[in-house]
């Protein structure tokens, strides 16, 4: 009776223990309900403060035209994005749905994303532009839809250029004059947000890129990627036109200068026009295309960050017909005003652009910038690469290393850690 | 007398009470940890584990070969050498101070309380706010003539700003620790030693200092291992920079993994950091005690 009671006890133990494991697991992730009904993950990391409440209407009108499937938006942050995706993907429980930029290479080299070859035919590929097709494209096969073309311009202060009798500069020399110009006093400064992406934009205006076009090696490692550093050295160090690494503590405080008129020119992705309408309702604010730099081809030489934000179906998803549903849903030219307008990107998907934002000069002048488009070679180590520009950027303007000396390391640190 | 079977029975059924907590130990603890010993001998990514193939001890001479990861454990051990008899004095100097109830003492001890119910990221946001350009501490300078100190742009200053947020953010814990030892220790000691015409510091040097010392080892060794695994104070306070000097061992394992790709050396740091925790641990262990006995 004892012995009865005794292995009573430990079954109901074990039980226990192993039902609280494995309950948690089988209510996550995508699964199928009653009767064909069909849930399925989006992860997204966000591009604008509104943005899950866009994706909340937006994932409403889908259920309502597909009453059989759900999707559940999570909102991931940028920070920590690799190692919240990776993680995902190494495990067995990724989103079906998934926003993916740079990294896609990465994801899809490793066998985690479904090929989309199958849903997509040649034509529906056409109606992209070459440059956003091949960026979904890995091994000559397709693995993310294009959604978001990201394109950024040179942001300025019209009162400074105004009041300084400033004209729209078009080549380096000219931007270091006007910079020099609109210069003033001990918190004005010329030009600003010289930041890791804007680090590397010089150095492709120069005429050197982020990688070679394999992607297996730094591109900058050059005379061009030198005088693309030391440009940007010159602008705050030399001329000291620009604010130096420390006089802000925080890139927020940089763009909040930005918006009070105490810088004139600003590097800046176009979703920035949004965040200026918000924060900065009243400021006269211009756009440029970037000046030209000494870089023998046109685009590159005004190229400024560029991005395709493309979505993506996990190869582990259960269910890669229902979810390309909601990206044929999403990409929908005719949903293009549920995102586009109210986030101020533009789609990836040209015909969608043709009625957005209309009338805006400033945004007018972005779609003109999604077809030179200038996207960096795709390699598996982007997130590396992101951080050694950040380390060389740093090392040059605190006065560590030379540029040709900042470069040099880099270019070392990134072949150490190649497999 | 009982016969061996069922001697064999009763430790049985005394072991079964454990297997509760021991199928949650072998999942959540030990069977990660296998995982890891495994992967520090393999090469590979993360993200495509069946791509992983044996690469023998290569992954731990990296570690020890490589720059980038021996500034971080250099940085991890400047971090123990410094906040560990610095944060033990300070909390030991507050328990004596603190340590007889009386309603001054309930007030700062509630103020010194206050650190330890904050997150770690709070008080990191916190502490970066006080020491930035325009923070505070920049603005009493300023105020009494003295030039601003830029906390996060120097390597050494950037090192102890993290110090500080340790000592302020994690000392605290030990404060309490050595108080309850202290309220411990039987009057009838301290009144002996008293009639014994005692001088206050031998009171304190001979017979309460001896009294907790099995508390000091253990604060001791508890501080050794939760500086070695200092990583969110300095992410959010530092980010690990100016120009990665103040990244902490945990930096070099994150860099490994996810910027480097490289899964393997990942977890051979994370081996090589649990070996030396264990071996300092010990250390500590057997030098403090053997005194104690002796």
């Amino acid at each position: 009776m004892k012995k009865a009671a005794f292995i009573l006890l430990v079954v109901i133990l074990t039980m226990g223990v192993l039902s609280a494991c494995s309950s948690d697991s089988a209510k996550k992730g995508s699964g199928s309900g009653k009767d064909g009904d069909v849930t399925l993950t989006f992860w997204k990391a966000l591009d604008a403060d509104n943005e899950e409440e866009i994706w909340a209407e937006l994932i409403r009108k889908f259920e309502q035209a597909h009453p059989n499937i759900h999707v559940q938006f999570l909102a991931t942050p940028w920070d920590g994005w690799q190692e919240k995706y990776t993680s995902a993907f190494a495990g067995s429980n990724p989103p079906d749905v998934s926003y993916m930029s740079e990294y896609l290479i990465k994801f899809a080299h490793a066998g985690k994303l479904h090929e989309l070859d199958s849903f997509m035919s040649d034509s529906e590929k056409n109606r992209f532009s070459k440059t956003a097709i091949d960026n979904g494209t890995v091994n000559g096969k397709l693995y993310g839809v294009p959604f978001i073309a990201e394109t950024s311009l040179m942001f300025y202060n019209k009162d400074i250029f105004e009041k300084e009798g400033i004209a729209i500069p078009q080549t380096w020399d000219e931007l270091r004059a006007a910079a020099k110009k609109a210069t003033k006093g001990p918190d004005q400064w010329g030009i600003g947000g010289l930041d890791i992406l804007n680090t590397i934009s010089f150095m492709v205006q120069s005429g050197a890129n982020l990688f070679n076009k394999e992607g297996t090696s730094l591109g900058f490692n050059n005379p061009e990627g030198i005088r693309g550093l030391q440009f940007m050295e010159d602008l705050v160090k030399r001329d000291k036109v620009a604010p130096p690494i420390d006089f802000y503590s925080s890139p927020e405080q940089e763009l909040d200068a930005f918006f009070k008129g105490k810088i004139a020119m600003m590097p800046g992705s176009i979703a920035f026009v949004n965040s200026i309408k918000t924060n900065a309702p009243n400021l006269q604010y211009g756009a440029f295309p970037a000046p030209a730099g000494p870089a023998e081809d046109a685009g590159a030489a005004r190229a400024l960050y560029s991005g395709i934000g493309l979505l993506s179906i996990a190869k582990a998803s259960k269910h890669p017909a229902e979810a390309y549903e909601f990206i044929k849903f999403v990409i929908d030219p005719d949903n293009a005003d549920l995102f586009f307008e109210p986030t101020g990107f533009f789609s990836a998907l040209p015909e969608a652009n043709e009625t957005l934002f209309q009338g805006d000069p400033v945004m007018e002048m972005a779609k003109k910038s999604i077809q030179t488009m200038f996207v960096y070679p795709a390699s598996e180590s982007f997130a590396k690469a992101i951080d050694i520009v950040t380390q060389m950027r740093e090392a040059v303007l605190r006065n560590v290393k030379t540029p040709e000396q900042a470069i040099k390391d880099a270019a070392k640190e990134f072949d150490s850690t190649q497999k | 007398m009982k016969s061996r079977k069922e001697r064999f029975k009763s430790q049985l059924i005394s072991f079964s009470f454990l297997l509760p907590y021991l199928i949650v130990a072998v999942v959540f603890s030990f069977l990660p940890i296998a995982v890891v010993v495994w992967l520090s001998f393999q090469r590979g990514s993360l993200l495509d584990l069946s791509s992983l193939h044996g690469a023998g001890f290569a992954n731990f001479a990296a570690v020890f070969t490589k720059s980038l990861y021996m500034k971080s454990i250099l940085n991890s051990l400047f971090y123990i050498v410094v906040i560990l008899p610095f944060g033990q004095f300070i909390a030991l100097t507050l328990a004596f101070l603190l340590f007889r109830k009386n309603k001054v003492n309930a007030v700062f001890e509630s103020i010194l309380f206050l650190p330890l119910v904050v997150s770690m990221v709070s008080a990191s946001i916190m502490i970066s706010y006080v020491l930035s350009t325009n923070g505070p501490v920049n603005y009493l300078l300023a105020e009494v003539g003295l030039p601003g100190i830029l906390w996060f742009s120097d390597p050494v200053l950037a090192k102890l700003a993290v110090v500080i947020l340790e000592l302020w953010k994690g000392s605290m814990f030990y404060v309490f620790i050595y108080m309850a030892a202290l309220r411990g220790v039987p009057s009838d000691y301290i009144d002996a030693a008293r009639i014994d015409g005692a001088a206050k510091w031998q009171e304190i040097v001979l017979i309460k200092l001896p009294l907790i010392k099995h508390i000091i080892l253990l604060c001791v060794v508890l501080s050794t291992i939760a500086q070695s695994q200092m990583f969110d104070s300095i992410f959010v306070l530092t980010k690990g920079g100016p120009l990665r000097s103040s990244e902490s061992i945990y930096f070099a394992i994150y860099r490994a993994a996810f910027l480097d790709d490289q899964i393997g050396i990942s977890a051979a740091i994370a081996i090589l950091l649990m070996l030396a925790v264990l071996a300092i641990s010990i250390f500590q262990m057997t030098v403090l005690r053997s005194r104690h006995e002796s």
